[in-house]
């Protein structure tokens, strides 16, 4: 399995201490201690989409027909997304597993 | 002739036609028109004048059922009219109490032009002196008033044709606006007729400003023409068919449109059939369809302009959020979807990015069109994953329950009792987890089960 396989297959899952809210024409995420993050509209879909539960492949998916993009493109974008994402901790990673079962 | 300018107001929740007929009017010397959302009626101190008209959007069933003795209260006494929709009759007509007059969906520019000018001489629409129309008349008058023109004025009846503004008008010509107003006064009287769609009407009647049609269109594809902007500029400009029901809305879309940077109306098509058929002639680069179309609407446009070999963008306008629509034009290949609320700057903006090759969506609906599209997906998934589990004699009832045959007749067809029909039948129907031979047939075509897999064992 490839890089791009495994991360297709992964069901990341947003922090639960976080919470998504509307600010002016973006989004801001928060949690008790305050604003953590500014996002756009896409970041902020992109993060709802992280539920544990949908892959990856099924977010390329629904990307490459709402934004019309290629499927290389929408991988490359959520790539982009999802790791700064995972990266300051506003999302875990699920390999392979739905929410509740081991991740590989 | 010589009368003064009508003082019209455009009342309508919707921006996007509250601003295009309050482009429309303004296009026409005779009307200074200004728009009102419903709300702001009795919001604000009057800051422009007393309106000589008002002309209400009234096929909107969520207009508020008080929203004439509302205008009457803003500017007592005014001349209300309604404005409806083609066969909108119906639920989503809410009348204007206190409306003199009803313009009906049919109406084209010129004919608002007139109607408007005849309600305010008379204080109502008579049924008989609507519509008006040039009549036929000996020799060729309308040519010979062309013919009076100056040579400035004939310059400026080609532009008035091609559907500039005004200030594009006086850019292009190197008048000044005062003076550029003053030919086209001069051109109205000589042409004997009361606004510039009329006088365009007239041009294009005897053959002045080259092919008949929007010629704007002509404008944009000529590359050294007398069209706006710079030929670089209309190289990039996106050329737009304006698909709609309504004669009058497209009027005031192209009107409004052509104003924009970016954008020019090369054609207009008034139902499904009629926007294929100008898709293919024209090759626009944007499709722009209502989602009302007639007769199946927008989306249903969409699907024949995308499957046709044509490198065309396609836009469906709504004018109320709808999630559904959103995903059925997504799923029919739209490249995007506008909402009216966004009026003409917004409609501009979503055509410039398809134009480039994005997409558009309306702000805050990308999240749910994700995650609708996501579930479309799995349930796509388990349909075809039961839709495997059918044996190939299986596979073929199925075929032949959405070509709607009854037991008797699948039996006839294969070969087989009408028995063994019924069983394979009750099997389909338990493999795929549906309660009818209807709901079967439905999610064999929902997915394309039978397209996808027939022929496969």
């Amino acid at each position: 399995m490839t890089k791009v396989d495994r991360f297709l297959e992964a069901r990341p899952r947003r922090a639960a201490s976080l919470r998504l809210a509307r600010r002016g024409h973006g989004f801001v995420l928060a949690d008790e201690g305050g604003d953590r993050c500014e996002m756009n509209e896409t970041a902020a879909a992109v993060w709802e989409l992280c539920d544990g539960e949908t892959t990856v492949a099924e977010m390329v998916g629904a990307v490459c027909l709402a934004c019309n993009v290629d499927r290389a493109d929408a991988v490359e974008d959520l790539r982009r997304v999802v790791v700064a994402l995972a990266s300051e901790g506003f999302v875990e990673w699920r390999v392979g597993a739905a929410a509740g079962s081991d991740g590989r | 002739m010589g009368v003064g300018t009508l003082c019209v107001r455009v009342v309508s929740p919707c921006p996007l036609l509250g601003e295009s007929l309050t482009r429309l009017l303004e296009a026409q010397s005779e009307f200074e028109a200004a728009w009102d959302a419903v709300e702001d009626i009795e919001r604000e101190a009057d800051a422009g004048s007393r309106p000589d008209l008002v002309l209400v959007d009234a096929g909107r069933h969520d207009n508020p059922p008080d929203l004439g003795p509302r205008i009457q209260r803003r500017w007592p006494g005014v001349v209300m009219i309604e404005l409806v929709r083609a066969g909108a009759r119906g639920e989503r007509h809410r009348p204007v109490q206190g409306a003199v007059a009803t313009l009906g969906g049919t109406l084209d520019a010129d004919d608002l032009a007139v109607s408007l000018r005849r309600i305010h001489e008379h204080g109502r629409l008579r049924p008989t002196s609507v519509p008006r129309r040039r009549a036929p008349e000996e020799d060729d008058p309308e040519g010979s008033a062309v013919a009076r023109l100056t040579e400035r004025e004939t310059e400026v009846l080609r532009l008035l044709v091609a559907g500039h503004p005004p200030a594009e008008m006086a850019r292009v010509l190197g008048l000044s606006v005062n003076t550029l107003r003053a030919h086209v006064q001069n051109l109205l009287v000589k042409l004997q007729v009361h606004s510039r769609l009329e006088a365009a009407a007239l041009a294009r009647r005897v053959g002045l400003g080259g092919a008949p049609g929007p010629s704007a269109a002509a404008a944009a594809d000529r590359p050294d023409g007398d069209g706006r902007g710079t030929a670089a500029t209309r190289e990039r400009a996106a050329r737009v068919l304006v698909a709609d029901g309504r004669a009058l809305v497209r009027t005031a879309l192209r009107v409004a449109l052509d104003a924009e940077d970016g954008v020019v109306v090369v054609a207009e098509a008034a139902d499904t059939e009629e926007a294929v058929a100008e898709a293919h002639r024209v090759r626009p680069d944007v499709v722009l369809l209502d989602a009302q179309l007639p007769p199946g609407g927008g989306v249903e446009a969409c699907a024949l302009i995308k499957s046709a070999d044509l490198v065309t963008r396609v836009l469906v306008v709504s004018e109320h959020p709808d999630e559904e629509r959103l995903l059925a034009a997504v799923e029919a290949g739209g490249d995007g979807y506008s909402e009216w609320s966004g009026g003409i700057a917004g409609l501009s903006a979503d055509i410039r990015r398809l134009h480039a090759g994005e997409a558009s969506i309306p702000p805050g609906m990308l999240g749910l069109l994700l995650r609708r599209l996501i579930q479309r997906g799995r349930e796509a998934d388990r349909a075809v994953d039961r839709f495997s589990r059918l044996s190939r004699r299986e596979r073929e009832i199925l075929a032949l329950m959405v070509e709607g045959m009854d037991n008797h007749s699948i039996a006839r067809a294969l070969v087989i009792s009408p028995h063994t029909a019924r069983t394979h039948a009750q099997n389909v129907l338990s493999k795929l987890g549906v309660h009818s031979r209807v709901e079967a047939a439905a999610v064999a075509v929902e997915f394309g089960l039978i397209e996808r897999f027939m022929g496969a064992s």
